[in-house]
C-alpha cells in the first residue's frame, strides 16, 4: 500500500459534515437537511444500528402529561441537583423548557409513543426525579415508546433525513480532524470500510456526535462500538476536554456480563439487598431509597462491598430482589428482564434475586460547548470558540449532566442540543461563516497516523493492549477512588501510550479490515482513558459520580467549577460553571440527600 | 471468502451490548467452520435490525422466520463470552 498524501485521496465537499448517525448526529442533520444545507452524516456503523438503540428506557421531559401541573423548572431542579452543581445552568434551563417543544416534534416526526389509557404519552418513573423543586415526592417524566425508545427514535430520525435529502456515507469511518494554518477545523480524513478508500471530507462545519467511549472500563453496558472517536480525534489535535473525570456508573449492570438491568425493575419495585437480605438503600438514602441519583446508589453498593456485606463467593457483587413483584408483574411491566437474567446470569429473577454490580454506562465528559454546539478553545473567555468545530450528543460536554447524569436526560440532551446546534450553523454559514481552505501538508499531516499504523512491520498487538489499557482504568479508576492508586494508574499508562504509538497493523488488506478499525479505536480510547486519569487525580475532592477516598467531601470553594484538560501539556485547568439562567433564578449549591 | 468473513464480522458490531455478546463470541469460534448455508443464514440474521433481534431473543417476539429462529436458538442464544 503507498504511502497516503493529499495528492493520492480524493476530496469530497459538503457544507456541513456530521460525524456520527446516532440521535444527537441525525437530530444535527435533520435541521440542516430541512434549511437546504449540503450536509453529509458519517458513520462506521448504519445509523439504525447506532448505540442509541440501547436507550430503551425512554427520554426525560416535563410534558406534563402524566401529571398535568408538571413542570419544566421541576426538572431543572433535579437535573442541577443531580449534576451535583457543576452543570451549566442555562444549558440546563435550556434543554428543560426547551425539551416539551423537542419531544412533541418528534411526535409529529412519527414517533410512536406509548399511551396512556385516554391516550396520552405514557411517562414513567425514573431516579431522581421529583415534583414541586423535591418538596411533592417522586415524578414520573420519561417518557417512551415501549421498551425501544432508541430504537424508534433513530427510526424515526432516519427516515425524516432520507426525506429532507441528507447524504449519508455509511460505514465510513472518520481517522482524524483537518485544521488548516489558522487552527479552524476544515473536515475530517476518513475511510470507507467497504473498499478502504480513503478520501478527505471538507466542510465549512464539522459537527462531533461520535457517542460515549464506556469501552475504556473493563466492565461496561456499552456496546463494542463506543470507544470514543470524536474525543480521541480531537484531543490528538490538542482540542480540550472537560469533566473527563466524571463516568457514571450504572448501578444495576449484571454481575460479570455488564448488560443492563433497567432502572425500570427499581421504579416497578425492586430493590438491593446485600449478603444478609438488608435493604441497605434505607440507610443511605431513607426518602428515595433505592431510587436515589445513580451516583448515591452506586457507590453505596461499592460500600456494602467494601465493608464485607456483598454477595457470592468473592462478595464482590449485590443483589437486585424481584420475586416479590410476581411473574406476571415482571412479564406484562418488566419484559425481558427474566430472560436477560437467565442468558447472562443463570438466574430466574422470579425465584431468586438477579446478581448486579455498578458498571461503567455514561460519560458525562466530553468536548466543551455552548448551547449552540461551538466547541471551546483552552481559554477563560466564553467566546472563544474552535471555528468549524461542533459537538452534541455524549461526545459533547454542554454541560447540563454535569458531574452525574439522570436517567433519560441522554436522549433529552441529544435531541435538543442537535437541534439548537443544526439551527445555528445554518444561520452562521447562511450569514457568511465559515472557514478557510486548509493546505495539502494539513491533510497530510491529518494523515500521519494512518499511515503509520499501514506501514507498521512490528510492534504490539492490538487485543492485547486494549485489554491492559481496560484493566488499569477499572482497578485504578472505577467507583471508589484514591490518589496513591491512580498515581500507580497514571503512571500504568503512560508505558501503554508507548504501545499505542507502536501498535503493529499486520493485516493490511483494504476490504473490511476490521483490524484497522480495532487499532485505531483503540488509540482514541486511550487518548480518553488518559484525559479521565489526569482528570480524576487532579480534581481533589468528591462530587457526583467522582467519589475519592481520600477526598470525601465536596469541596466547593475549590471545585464548584469544570475541569478543562489540555492535552498538550496534560495538565488540568478550571472553568466556571453558569449560574445564570435566565427565566429563573439560579439554584444555589446544597447538600445533597435523597 | 476472507472478504466475506471479515464483512461477516463487522456486522456483528452491534448498537447493544447484549447482541455484541452473543454474536461476537460465535463468529470468533464458528464463522471459519460454517457450511456455506449456515454462513448465509448467520449473514441474513446479521441484516436484520438490533431491536428486533433483542425482542426475539429476551422476549420471545417473533421475527416470522423459523429458520432464522432455530438457528438463534440452536446456536447463538447460550454463547455468551462473559
Ligand atoms: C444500555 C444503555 C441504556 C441506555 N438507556 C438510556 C435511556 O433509557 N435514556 C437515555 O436518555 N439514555 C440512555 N442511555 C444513554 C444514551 O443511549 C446515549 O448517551 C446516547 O444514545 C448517545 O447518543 P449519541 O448520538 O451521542 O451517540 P451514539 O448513538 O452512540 O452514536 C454515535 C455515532 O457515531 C458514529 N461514529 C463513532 N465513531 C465514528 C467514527 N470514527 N467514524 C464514523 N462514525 C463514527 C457511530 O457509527 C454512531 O452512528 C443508555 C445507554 C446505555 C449504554
Amino acid at each position: 500500500m503507498s504511502i497516503l498524501n493529499s495528492s493520492n485521496i480524493k476530496t469530497l465537499e459538503f457544507d456541513v459534515l456530521v460525524i456520527g448517525g446516532g440521535g444527537s448526529g441525525m437530530r444535527t442533520s435533520l435541521e440542516l437537511a430541512k434549511s437546504g444545507l449540503r450536509t453529509a452524516v458519517v458513520s462506521k456503523v448504519f445509523p439504525t444500528r447506532s448505540h442509541t438503540v440501547s436507550a430503551q428506557g425512554g427520554i426525560t421531559c416535563a410534558i406534563a402529561s402524566a401529571d398535568p401541573q408538571d413542570d419544566w423548572r421541576w426538572h431543572m431542579y433535579d437535573t442541577v441537583k443531580g449534576s451535583d452543581y457543576i452543570g451549566d445552568q442555562d444549558a440546563i434551563e435550556y434543554m428543560c423548557s426547551e425539551g416539551p417543544k423537542a419531544v412533541f416534534e418528534l411526535e409529529h416526526m412519527g414517533l410512536p409513543f406509548s399511551r396512556t389509557e385516554n391516550g396520552r404519552i405514557y411517562q414513567r418513573p425514573f431516579g431522581g426525579q421529583s415534583k414541586d423543586f423535591g418538596k411533592g415526592g417522586q415524578a414520573a417524566r420519561t417518557c417512551a415508546a415501549a421498551d425501544r425508545t432508541g430504537h424508534a427514535l433513530l427510526h424515526t430520525l432516519y427516515q425524516n433525513n432520507v426525506k429532507e435529502g441528507s447524504n449519508f456515507l455509511n460505514e465510513w469511518f472518520a481517522v482524524d480532524l483537518v485544521l488548516n494554518k489558522f487552527k479552524e477545523v476544515t473536515g475530517v480524513v476518513a475511510f470507507a470500510i467497504e473498499s478502504g478508500e480513503v478520501a478527505y471530507l471538507k466542510a465549512q462545519a464539522t459537527v462531533l456526535a461520535t457517542g460515549g467511549a464506556g469501552r475504556i472500563y473493563a466492565s461496561t453496558t456499552n456496546a463494542l462500538i463506543n470507544t470514543g472517536d470524536g474525543l480521541g480525534m480531537s484531543l490528538r489535535a490538542g482540542i480540550p476536554a472537560q469533566d473527563m473525570e466524571m463516568w457514571q456508573f450504572h448501578p444495576t449492570g449484571i454481575y460479570g456480563a455488564g448488560s443492563l438491568v433497567t432502572e425500570g425493575c427499581r421504579g416497578e419495585g425492586g430493590y438491593l439487598i446485600n449478603k444478609d437480605g438488608e435493604r441497605f438503600m434505607e440507610r443511605y438514602a431513607p426518602n428515595a431509597k433505592d431510587l436515589a441519583g445513580r451516583d448515591v446508589v452506586a457507590r453505596s453498593m461499592v460500600l456494602e462491598i467494601l465493608e464485607g456485606r456483598g454477595c457470592g463467593e468473592d462478595k464482590d457483587h449485590v443483589f437486585l430482589k424481584l420475586d416479590h413483584l410476581g411473574a406476571d408483574v415482571l412479564n406484562a411491566k418488566l419484559p425481558g428482564i427474566c430472560e436477560l437474567s437467565r442468558t447472562f446470569a443463570a438466574v430466574d429473577p422470579v425465584y431468586e434475586p438477579i446478581p448486579v454490580v455498578p458498571t461503567c454506562h455514561y460519560m458525562m465528559g466530553g468536548t466543551p460547548t455552548n448551547i449552540h454546539g461551538q466547541a471551546f478553545k483552552l481559554s477563560s473567555s466564553d467566546d472563544d470558540y474552535i471555528p468549524g468545530l461542533f459537538s452534541v450528543g455524549e461526545a459533547a460536554c454542554v454541560s447540563v449532566h454535569g458531574a452525574n447524569r439522570l436517567g433519560g436526560n441522554s436522549l433529552l440532551d441529544l435531541v435538543v442540543f442537535g437541534r439548537a446546534a443544526g439551527l445555528h450553523i445554518n444561520e452562521a454559514l447562511k450569514s457568511g461563516g465559515g472557514v478557510a481552505n486548509c493546505d495539502n501538508d494539513d491533510i497530510d499531516l491529518a494523515l500521519h497516523n494512518l499511515n503509520k499504523l499501514n506501514e507498521s512491520s512490528r510492534g504490539y498487538e492490538v487485543s492485547a493492549v486494549k485489554k491492559e489499557l481496560q484493566e488499569v482504568m477499572q482497578n485504578y479508576f472505577g467507583v471508589f477512588r484514591r490518589g496513591d492508586y491512580m498515581d500507580k494508574g497514571v503512571t500504568a499508562l503512560t508505558e501503554i501510550r508507548e504501545k499505542i504509538e507502536n501498535l503493529h497493523l499486520k493485516d493490511k488488506s483494504a476490504a473490511f479490515n476490521t483490524n484497522r478499525v480495532e487499532a485505531i479505536e483503540l488509540q482514541n480510547l486511550f487518548e480518553v482513558a488518559e484525559a479521565t486519569a489526569i482528570s480524576s487525580l487532579q480534581r481533589t475532592e468528591s462530587r457526583g459520580a467522582h467519589a475519592r477516598e481520600d477526598y470525601p467531601d465536596r469541596d466547593d470553594e475549590n471545585w464548584l467549577c469544570h475541569s478543562l484538560y489540555d492535552p498538550t501539556t496534560k495538565v488540568l485547568g478550571k472553568r466556571h460553571v453558569n449560574f445564570e439562567p435566565s427565566q429563573v433564578d439560579a439554584f444555589p449549591p446544597k447538600v445533597r440527600t435523597y | 471468502m476472507n472478504t466475506d468473513i471479515n464483512k461477516t464480522k463487522w456486522k456483528c458490531r452491534r448498537g447493544l451490548r447484549e447482541l455484541d455478546l452473543l454474536f461476537r463470541k460465535y463468529s470468533e469460534d464458528k464463522l471459519d467452520s460454517l457450511s456455506q448455508e449456515d454462513f448465509k443464514l448467520f449473514n441474513s440474521i446479521l441484516d436484520m435490525e438490533d431491536q428486533p433481534l433483542y425482542d426475539f431473543i429476551f422476549k420471545n417476539e417473533s421475527l416470522n422466520s423459523p429458520d432464522k429462529e432455530k438457528f438463534i436458538l440452536n446456536n447463538i442464544k447460550n454463547f455468551t463470552d462473559k
